[in-house]
């Protein structure tokens, strides 16, 4: 069934509402917006063969959006994690510098030099 | 003392290594004026040769530049009106459409888009205004955001 350029038009505002609730959850949505400029231009060129591209590329976009969704979200989800182990793992080691880190800095400096001889 | 001094540049590492490790994480959070840009070029693409005088029936080439600096994609809309000089708006122009663009744009990211047209009417003093409107996601429709204008007489 043909579909209509005006029919088109209002597809792709709901469809960047679905773009932007991925951008949001931390997806690359940048390959989308050349595919969504390429949507557009081909519903301005008109004819029934560039509306029908058109229509099977937001059916496309439509799928590729909520797979960019979903790697966003673990993408977030990794990053999240990361940061804050490493964090924890910095703040520790910095405790530990603080309370212990006269007694091994001496600790350190004495068993690279107890071999030293004192001469006069 | 010669520990306190170690101990200090240990510490000053440590934050210089947390900075480091939360940046990419503050990057994506960091709040920016959100705002959009419209600007009409010339027939070449720069800010001069505009038309001022044209024939009816002249193809008049301009190029619009449109920049997102929103902090995140956009879906633009710009409506080109043609506004009998004289007409007092302040926003959204209630005059005759000659053409509608739109354009999806990246966080940062601009465009200059070629526009051709031409003017049936003989008219003097015109408001050429380029309206610019961006989806807006919470109203599921478009909201006025800008415009640019160019004023020319047709003859």
């Amino acid at each position: 069934m043909a579909v209509s350029s005006d029919e088109l038009v209002l597809q792709l505002g709901p469809l960047y509402e679905e773009l932007n609730r991925a951008e949001k959850s931390g997806g690359n949505v940048a390959p989308i917006v050349v595919e969504l400029n390429q949507c557009v231009t081909l519903i301005k060129l008109g004819g029934e063969e560039n509306l029908r591209k058109a229509s099977n590329l937001i059916a496309l976009i439509r799928n590729k959006i909520s797979l960019i969704q979903e790697a966003g979200i673990s993408q977030t989800t990794y990053l999240y994690q990361k940061t804050g182990i490493t964090l924890l793992i910095l703040t520790v080691l910095g405790f530990i510098i603080l309370i212990y880190g006269s007694r091994i800095y001496w600790t350190l400096w004495y068993r690279t030099k107890r071999n030293w001889v004192v001469e006069s | 003392m010669i520990d306190d001094e170690i101990k200090i540049i240990s510490i000053a590492v440590i934050l210089a290594m947390g900075a480091i490790t939360a940046y990419p994480l503050l990057s994506t959070i960091v709040i920016i004026e959100p705002h959009s840009e419209i600007g009409v070029l010339g027939p070449k693409g720069i800010i001069s040769d505009y038309p001022t005088n044209v024939k009816t029936g002249e193809p008049i080439n301009l190029f619009i530049y449109i920049g997102n600096n929103e902090g995140r994609a956009q879906y633009y809309r710009i409506i080109i009106k043609l506004v009998p000089d004289g007409s007092n708006n302040t926003g959204v122009a209630n005059a005759e459409t000659i053409d509608t663009v739109d354009l999806f744009l990246m966080g940062g990211e601009n465009k200059e888009i070629s526009i051709n047209f031409s003017i049936s009417q003989p008219k003097n003093n015109l408001q050429l205004t380029f309206e610019l409107y961006t989806y807006n996601p919470e109203i599921h429709s478009f909201a006025y955001r800008n415009r640019a204008k160019l004023w020319l007489s047709v003859t």
